[in-house]
């Protein structure tokens, strides 16, 4: 997998409190992103990839590598099954 | 003060935020607001934020709607630019700015519509109060491709029925702000001339939060670590 990032024109977001409340705006649906999800979210508006992403993850949080790409993957994946990404 | 709605970049906290450029202060529109029970909050939306959102405009459609206060409109409920006005409109930053210049209790959500109003009376509001449901103060965000005319705001007192403010919303993303209270009823005149009117209207709301701090579903890369230095 190359870079990944948040399908332009897809989500409106704002950090609050710490998390990350965005909107799908083709569903009109609102989702709440965890502090950990919302450490890698300006990544992903700006693009990254896994690895750097898990190496955000990784620093951040006093997590393993191994856990924090585990942790990106599953994230990836959600927001995937959304539509919300495009990877490059 | 300038309020404005515009893009933010990653690192801001978010994909729009509220921009306050100090010309004025807070105490001018406070003390306007509560002089005249009404405010207006010039280029709200800056003008690349305005563009988006109209072309999300021309991929809606508006449908006719009958209120119970009688009169109709075109109105847009479903799809992209309602959901992203919506998700504009609930941020807690606005609903700050809103609580400082209007002195009203805390805002926990704002609901509104997108109308279109065309030219000639079958769209001509009639005198109404809007004290219901915990509305506490109204927004209206002018989205007119062009400017109109008529489609003016007034407000008047609900037992001497004297209008003590006729306020004009024609600046391209201009917002007016108008208390909502028993004691005050307004309407809208009707849009004359050829170009329909076009707004973004609704109410901030007491009570309970917005759905944006209720989402549909929770994301999460994980939460087994601690933060660093946290």
């Amino acid at each position: 997998m190359g870079e990944v990032r948040l399908r332009a024109g897809a989500v409106e977001w704002r950090e609050v409190e710490g998390e990350v409340v965005a909107l799908d705006l083709d569903s009109s649906e609102y989702l709440a992103v965890n502090r950990t999800g919302a450490v890698i979210w300006p990544l992903l508006v700006e693009g990254a990839t896994r690895e750097e992403l898990a190496a955000r993850l990784a620093t951040s949080y006093t997590i393993d590598r191994s856990s924090a790409e585990r942790d990106v993957d599953r994230f990836l994946a959600a927001l995937s099954q959304r539509g919300l990404l495009d990877t490059g | 003060m300038t309020i404005s709605l515009r893009r933010g970049d990653p690192q801001s906290g978010g994909s729009v935020r509220v921009a306050v450029r100090p010309s004025g202060d807070l105490a001018a529109l406070r003390e306007e607001f509560q002089r005249r029970h009404s405010v207006r909050l010039k280029r709200l939306f800056d003008e690349a934020l305005l563009t988006e959102v109209r072309n999300e405009l021309d991929q809606g459609e508006f449908e006719e709607r009958r209120h119970g206060t009688g009169h109709a409109e075109l109105c847009m409920d479903r799809g992209r630019a309602p959901a992203l006005l919506f998700f504009l409109a609930n941020d807690l930053a606005l609903f700050e700015l809103v609580r400082g210049i209007t002195g009203c209790e805390r805002i926990g959500s704002f609901r509104g519509r997108v109308y279109r109003m065309l030219p000639g009376s079958k769209h001509e509001g009639t005198w109404h109060h809007d004290n219901v449901e915990g509305r506490i103060v109204a927004m209206s965000i002018n989205l007119s491709e062009s400017p109109y005319s008529g489609g003016v705001l007034e407000i008047r007192d609900s037992r001497s029925k004297r209008v003590t403010r006729r306020l004009a919303n024609t600046g391209p993303g201009d917002a007016v702000l108008f208390r909502i209270a028993s004691t005050l009823e307004h309407r809208l005149t009707k849009v004359e001339g050829d170009v329909p009117k076009t707004a973004y209207a609704g109410w901030f709301r007491s009570g309970s939060d917005s759905e944006l701090l209720r989402p549909a579903e929770f994301l999460g890369a994980g939460a087994r670590g601690r933060m660093s230095g946290g």
